[in-house]
């Protein structure tokens, strides 16, 4: 992300903020997505939790008893709602593909 | 297969691949009276409908007369959230005076995000719930907050306030607008014509 720019963290302290959140749909299961430690900054008054800079995301999947062999691909989509400390952008997502083989 | 079966994935995913536009920089005007665009060239603020918390059309026409705070909001816009108890503020402090603070909550969840919202936080001024349709005819809404100052004839009077901004600005516009109403009154009854009008004595 720019400098200067957040995303709320995947736990946001107020009930009100839209988390982050990754989640995948495929041929896999998603066992789990942990995100990484979020920051805590102050705009105005209020305490936000939030991811700034480069972070990553990692899953971790299970390959299910009935998966088929073969070239598949995992579709994620992130949610995401970004703000700097004077303006928010209307929530949105971006989708990623990823390619796995199951052996 | 039945190595594979057992294996787990751990898959990296950067997201740090979400690129904004450059924010702007805070603005800093602290003038007793903010200096409003020459009533000559404002343009009148679009027109809509929409519905209140109490199920209530209500109509920017409604407000001819009064000078309207009109701020586009979200629950989830952590600037917004600074704001609201400077309007409540507004609310309380110049609604007698001639000023309507009117909220347009842009939550995609409706109401179900922004009752509970309003109560919770004790919002004391009109909440209406926007659409796309609301959003185009203001410029897109593409960031919250944004604010536009309406005269009393429903033009904006200043440039619209895209993201957070001083209180004292806020306060030193509603004060220029308020008191045109005053200077027009002023006005009115020092010209001739008023002085003909008025009782002989």
């Amino acid at each position: 992300m720019l400098p200067g720019f957040h995303v709320n963290s995947d736990k946001p302290k107020d009930e009100f903020l839209i988390p982050l959140k990754l989640t995948w749909t495929g041929p896999l299961e998603q066992e789990n997505v942990t995100y990484p430690k979020p920051e805590q900054i102050m705009v105005g008054s209020q305490s936000l939790v939030v991811f700034t800079g480069k972070f990553q995301l990692q899953t971790k999947f299970q390959v299910p008893a009935n998966a088929p062999k073969g070239s598949a691909a995992m579709l994620g989509k992130l949610r995401y709602q970004a703000c700097n400390n004077e303006m928010c952008f209307r929530p949105s997502s971006v989708e990623v593909r990823l390619p796995v083989s199951i052996e | 297969m039945f190595i594979s079966m057992r294996r787990w994935f751990l898959l990296p995913v950067l997201t740090g691949m979400v690129v904004f536009g450059a924010c702007s920089s805070p603005k800093s005007s602290e003038a007793q009276r903010a200096q409003a665009k020459a009533r000559a060239s404002r343009k009148p603020a679009p027109q809509f409908t929409l519905t209140d918390s109490n199920g209530a059309k209500v109509k920017l026409a409604d407000y001819r007369g009064k000078v309207v705070l009109l701020n586009f909001w979200a629950t989830w816009c952590g600037p917004c959230q600074v704001e609201i108890p400077w309007f409540k503020e507004f609310e309380q402090q110049y609604k007698s005076k001639g000023l309507e603070v009117l909220g347009v909550s842009m939550d995609e969840d409706g109401w179900a995000a922004v009752k509970p919202y309003i109560t919770e936080h004790k919002v004391n001024y009109r909440i209406l719930l926007g659409d796309d349709t609301v959003a185009q005819l203001y410029g897109g809404l593409d960031a919250l907050p944004t604010t536009f100052m309406i005269d009393r004839e429903g033009k904006f009077a200043f440039t619209p306030h895209v993201g957070l901004i001083g209180k004292n600005e806020y306060v030193s516009e509603i004060q220029t607008l308020l008191d045109e109403k005053e200077e027009t009154t002023s006005a009115r009854a020092a010209s001739p014509a008023a002085f003909l009008l008025s009782p002989a004595k």
